[in-house]
């Protein structure tokens, strides 16, 4: 260690000694006891980021770990919602997407919907439906009674 | 005891074979400047002995990642300082007492410790310097008992070295000030 005397002049009147003490033999001892100590250390598990158990980064740490999991909740539960009828329709229209598609084509489409119980619409089936007609003709059913039970 | 250097220290520990034995120099080879350094701060021979255990167990744990951008010894006596200031930091704390008091309880410490051998010049001069402000009383003490260079006393406590030299002149004033009073 290298030293400068130029700037520590005497106290006057007060000679410049150690006035502490130690236990006798403390200085042979003290290696001995780190060697302990560091063998009793080697044993133990030490976090790898000390760091951030200091009370300020472990704030910082938990505020961007409760930051993310409130971002990610929120965007879970929004990307998941329905868009309603009226969206879809506005959609389609602005996105000219119907123009992508030929007349039978969308025909074919909404036929297949009504028959799914699944999309939204029940199946409404009204007494003058031809296929009702000839099924209940075949089957000798008068159709006045058929009226009357709708 | 022969010292070795700082690069000679670190290949040795690097080496899981010689690890053990390069802690061991370590430790032998700053030992009594460190726990003198410690000493004259908290006063107590227990509590120095403590903070100079965990100031070796630190410098075991980090020595892997020491950057050679500064030396060994200052490196060291930087953690100890922390461990220093840590320790007065957390008395206070502990017992809700102003600065002022935890030096108080330091100089009454002193009145009854067995392993103070001073006469009652120097015990005065310890008086006068537990009335300095922590920063003052680091200065002072690297200073006037280690007669440290100021370069290596900015690298141990990050201030410039104008700053340390009017820190060490206010201090003697305050000092010879508190031996003129008392």
């Amino acid at each position: 260690m290298q030293t400068d005397e130029n700037h520590s002049p005497e106290l006057p009147g007060i000679p410049r000694e150690n006035p502490f003490s130690i236990p006798e033999g403390y200085f042979d001892r003290f290696p001995l006891k780190m060697a302990d100590r560091v063998a009793a250390e080697k044993g133990k598990f030490r976090f790898p980021f000390p760091s951030l158990l200091k009370p300020i980064p472990m704030l910082a740490t938990a505020l961007v770990l409760l930051s993310v999991l409130v971002v990610g909740y929120r965007y879970l539960n929004t990307s998941g919602d329905p868009l309603s009828e009226e969206e879809i329709s506005t959609y389609v229209y602005q996105e000219g997407i119907l123009d992508e598609f030929s007349e039978e084509e969308l025909l074919e489409y909404s036929e297949l919907s009504f028959s799914e119980t699944d999309t939204g619409t029940a199946y409404q089936p009204t007494a003058d439906h031809q296929g009702i007609q000839e099924y209940l003709i075949e089957s000798g059913i008068d159709e006045a009674d058929i009226i009357n039970e709708l | 005891m022969q010292e070795l250097s700082d690069r000679e220290i670190l290949d040795l520990f690097a080496k899981a074979d010689t690890r053990n034995y390069a802690f061991n120099l370590l430790v032998r080879q700053f030992q009594q400047r460190l726990y003198w350094h410690i000493r004259r701060m908290v006063i107590d021979h227990d509590d120095a002995d403590d903070l100079l255990q965990n100031v070796f167990i630190k410098a075991f744990h980090a020595l892997d990642q020491f950057r050679e951008d500064s030396k060994i010894y200052t490196w060291l006596y930087r953690i100890a300082t922390n461990e220093c200031i840590t320790f007065l930091n957390n008395k206070r704390k502990r017992f809700f007492l102003p600065i002022a008091d935890v030096e108080r309880e330091l100089s009454e410490n002193l009145q009854n410790d067995a392993y103070f051998n001073g006469d009652r010049i120097q015990m005065k001069l310890q008086q006068a310097l537990l009335t300095l402000p922590e920063k003052q009383r680091l200065v002072f003490n690297l200073k006037y008992y280690e007669n440290m260079k100021y370069e290596d006393m900015s690298e141990i406590l990050g201030t410039s070295v104008g700053a340390l030299k009017a820190s060490y002149h206010h201090a003697v004033k305050k000092i010879e000030e508190f031996m003129r009073r008392v």
